[in-house]
């Protein structure tokens, strides 16, 4: 229950701060479109894990040109029903969402660098990516 | 020099740094603003597209990229059709994650299967 009243207020403060630094609400609107979009699926039954997205502390290696603060800078998708998840379905998970190259250069200009994919235990290591690696703004920078 | 001129120069001085320092964080959050915003514009599709994207690709692109590959497999076809079956094969198995790019390969793949 504290945890959970936890959760919420640092997904407030996230949301505030998003706000106030982008003087948008792209952040939080990707973030909204996820989990609705999540949520109906998993109202639907059309997919077996039950999935959110939150913003949270990245890597500081993962670091690239348009970065955010390391503390607001990872991208991370937790699965709500995590039993009999391995390592390699949190890695077939990400390969979804790292499938399309314009969506992580998004990311990656909205100032996120880590996509972590993780369960709601915390024993389970989970994945972290470097958006950086996956698609590069190389390209935007030399035009 | 007595003391207020030296106050002043050194006021003066901070000042002109801070003008400067400022410029510059100015300058460099305008840059990456552009470069953002055209990142953003270059996108394409709506947030909402990509996630429902991403959430059918999660529950149903493994099947319809099964039911696609078999109705493709070079080893069904000869001669023009078999390298035409060949390409579609080899597209089919790069968007094999992809829900969206699948839909519109199987478009093809009638098309293709009724010519």
């Amino acid at each position: 229950m504290a945890k959970n009243i936890f959760s919420r207020i640092a997904t407030l403060i996230n949301r505030v701060v998003d706000i106030l630094s982008q003087g948008s609400l792209e952040r939080v609107k990707i973030l909204r479109e996820f989990n609705i979009t999540f949520k109906q699926a998993w109202e639907e039954k059309s997919i077996d894990r039950f999935c959110s997205v939150t913003t949270s502390p990245g890597d500081p290696n993962f670091r690239h040109e348009l970065s955010t603060f390391y503390l607001r800078s990872g991208f991370k998708i937790t699965v709500g029903n995590d039993d009999g998840l391995t390592e390699k379905d949190y890695g077939e998970i990400s390969k979804y969402v790292v499938e399309s190259k314009p969506f992580v250069r998004q990311l990656m200009a909205l100032g996120y660098d880590t996509l972590i994919i993780k369960g709601k235990h915390p024993y389970h290591q989970g994945k972290r990516l470097a958006l950086k690696e996956i698609s590069s703004l190389q390209d935007y920078m030399l035009k | 020099m007595n003391i207020e001129t030296y106050i002043l120069i050194s006021a003066g001085t901070l000042f002109l740094l801070f003008v400067i320092c400022f410029l510059l964080i100015f300058k460099k959050r305008r840059v990456r603003r552009i470069l953002k915003n055209k990142i953003l514009a270059d996108g394409g599709s709506s947030y909402l597209d990509i996630a429902k994207n991403i959430t059918m690709s999660m529950s149903k692109s493994k099947i319809l990229y099964r039911n696609l590959i078999v109705k493709v497999h070079p080893d069904k076809f000869q001669n023009d059709k078999n390298k035409k079956a060949n390409e579609l094969a080899s597209r089919i198995t790069v968007a094999k994650r992809n829900y969206d790019k699948l839909c519109k390969l199987e478009i093809e793949v009638g098309a293709f299967l009724k010519k």
